[in-house]
């Protein structure tokens, strides 16, 4: 489970932070607060020179709703404006024969579209729409590329796969917009987060006129956070599994030792007829240490069974809800597995254990008396 | 003429049954020879049970001293003990004993896989024995598939497997009609004259006239 959030995570985007300008609630150098923060093409080119950790810096332009048309079908939109890099950045990959938005797109204002495919389903089959015509309020742009179908994108604000993406210069020459929705920033190395995204608020702070310690005047987020939190609430999912596992073991052991005290009791006349003839005591002790070994390797094997059937079973169901395939779609880890036998290994010398000396322990007589 | 192999001196056994002590044996002076068949008679309750253990290292006496050909057996330690009732004496039970989920060959091999000998040996001697109790045609049959005197035809052989000076046989014909017990009482008559010491405890009279030499309980007491 925590293999595929760290999944969710990298369809993010490695090391992202995102800027989005808000509103100042700290008057600052005789301004007053609530003033807009709006960040545009200049703020992209400041932290570019100012800021040699990062790998890129990208405006995003961002509008719902607007008409789209395409073979006599009609439908609002989300509609992005990115440059050439967001695509990496993002790890935005097109499915086959498609491309993503590029350099060239943008320093020419290309009327191109790269559509999720839940947005190009509104229109087109998905197997040949790259090439196609989509009329976006009246303008028709080309259809570039598609968006591999993400499931479960922990991605900020909407469904990827219902997004679509134009050139920025395009949107801008379009639509008019001056100010960016959000900035996009990767940055090289992820242990630099808390150092740049500081910088990225006094750089901001100084050419907006903001104190870099007003928290509202621009809103920072980065996937290193939610990797942070996601793992939190991982740890407690894991600490609760663990636990619920732990008393499964220890109930197990606790039946196995139930079992081995009925197992030698049963059979107190056989023992005392093994410890006249002359058993030693070990090898008493011993053979009911095997037996309850092989008790305890059936159920695993028994167990370990069902569990990979059950996990094969669940798996065959095509589920809709993303929710219950990341549930559904489970993986037996084998650190867990090989864990488990250690303990189940422990718990099972001494579920076996205390019967056994009991059993050594035994005084022949008692069983040899009486018939 | 042969020298002693049990010599007990004063023994005494005390059962403390909740708040009342019971002498199962009251100062038991008591020595056998090696090569004897000897039959310990008396009433139930005279502590021939009790004194069977003692001689078959299953119980340990409250006092006094037992030495087993020289061995001072009081003084030692559980895996000691096994290994002498492995070795040194060979038990023959009223109810026969045997393992039920085992053959008739595999009872008699396990005293000899608990003192450790290779399969090829064990499998020789199993062989031998069961041929020296005429039971070799029934080596692959489990005891609820045979008649108690064969049972007990299997139990005489198991107990001669890591060939034992002492044979033990406790009422070894006490669940038997009185002809297949004659014929267990030979099969022991037969090996007291190859050489072993029997010790064998029975009410039955028939039996007991037929040994050398009887020992009288009464009352955890010898009566001469």
């Amino acid at each position: 489970m925590k293999d595929r959030l760290g999944d969710t995570i990298k369809r993010i985007g490695d090391n992202i932070i995102m800027v989005r300008g808000r509103r100042t609630s700290i008057p600052y150098r005789g301004l007053a607060g609530r003033r807009k923060i709006a960040l545009d093409q200049d703020d992209v080119a400041l932290l570019k020179t100012s800021l040699p950790e990062l790998k890129y810096v990208g405006g995003v332009y961002k509008s719902w709703g607007k008409k789209a048309m395409a073979e006599k079908k009609e439908a609002d939109i989300e509609i992005t404006g990115v440059d050439g890099g967001y695509g990496l950045a993002r790890y935005l990959m097109p499915i086959q024969n498609g491309r993503f938005i590029n350099l060239r797109d943008v320093s020419e204002k290309k009327r191109v579209i790269f559509m999720g495919c839940d947005a190009a389903e509104k229109f087109f089959n998905l197997n040949d729409a790259v090439g196609k015509t989509l009329l976006v309020q009246n303008v028709p742009f080309t259809i570039i590329g598609l968006l591999e179908k993400k499931e479960l994108s922990a991605s900020f604000g909407s469904d990827e796969n219902s997004r679509t993406y134009i050139p920025s210069s395009t949107f801008a020459a379009l639509y008019g917009n001056i100010y960016y929705d959000r900035l996009i920033i990767s940055i090289k190395n992820p242990d630099d987060a808390e150092y740049v995204q500081q910088r990225i608020r006094n750089i901001l702070g100084s050419k907006h006129s903001f104190n870099p310690d007003d928290e509202t005047a621009i809103k920072i987020r980065n996937t290193m956070e939610m990797t942070k939190k996601l793992g939190s609430v991982m740890l407690g999912f894991q600490v609760l599994l663990g636990f619920i596992g732990g008393i499964t073991l220890m109930i197990s052991g606790v039946g196995l030792a139930n079992i081995m005290y009925a197992s030698i009791k049963q059979r107190t006349r056989e023992i005392g007829v093994k410890i006249a003839i002359g058993a030693q005591p070990d090898q008493i002790r011993k053979q009911i240490i095997v037996e309850s070994f092989f008790f305890s390797i059936a159920g695993g094997c028994l167990g370990g069974l069902m569990a990979f059937m059950i996990i094969t079973l669940l798996s065959q169901f095509p589920l809709s809800n993303k929710a219950l395939q990341f549930f559904m779609n489970a993986r037996l880890s084998f650190n867990v597995w090989i864990a488990t036998s250690i303990v189940l290994v422990i718990i099972t010398f001494l579920a076996g254990y205390f019967p056994a000396k009991t059993a050594s322990q035994q005084n022949p007589i008692d069983s040899l008396r009486y018939e | 003429m042969n020298k002693p192999i049990i010599k007990i001196n004063n023994i005494t056994k005390i059962y403390n049954t909740g708040k009342a002590s019971v002498a199962a044996l009251k100062n038991v002076n008591l020595i056998m020879n090696s090569g004897d068949l000897n039959a310990i008679v008396g009433p139930s309750g005279s502590g021939k049970s009790t004194l069977m253990h003692i001689l078959g290292c299953l119980d340990q006496p409250t006092s006094g001293s037992y030495f087993l050909d020289d061995l001072e057996v009081s003084a030692l330690n559980p895996n000691k003990l096994a290994e002498i009732r492995n070795r040194k004496i060979g038990f023959v039970f009223q109810s026969f004993n045997l393992l039920p989920y085992l053959n008739a060959f595999k009872n008699v091999e396990l005293p000899m896989i608990f003192a450790g000998i290779n399969k090829y040996d064990r499998k020789k001697r199993v062989d031998e024995l069961l041929d020296l109790v005429e039971m070799s045609a029934r080596a692959l049959h489990k005891p609820t598939e045979m008649s108690g005197g064969e049972q007990q035809r299997i139990a005489v052989a198991r107990s001669l497997a890591n060939d034992p000076e002492i044979i033990l046989a406790d009422e070894p014909t006490g669940n038997l009609d009185s002809k297949i017990g004659d014929s267990i009482m030979n099969l022991f008559i037969n090996l007291w004259q190859t050489g072993k010491t029997i010790i064998m405890i029975t009410h039955d009279p028939k039996v007991a006239d037929k040994c050398e030499r009887k020992i009288k309980l009464l009352d955890g007491e010898i009566k001469k």
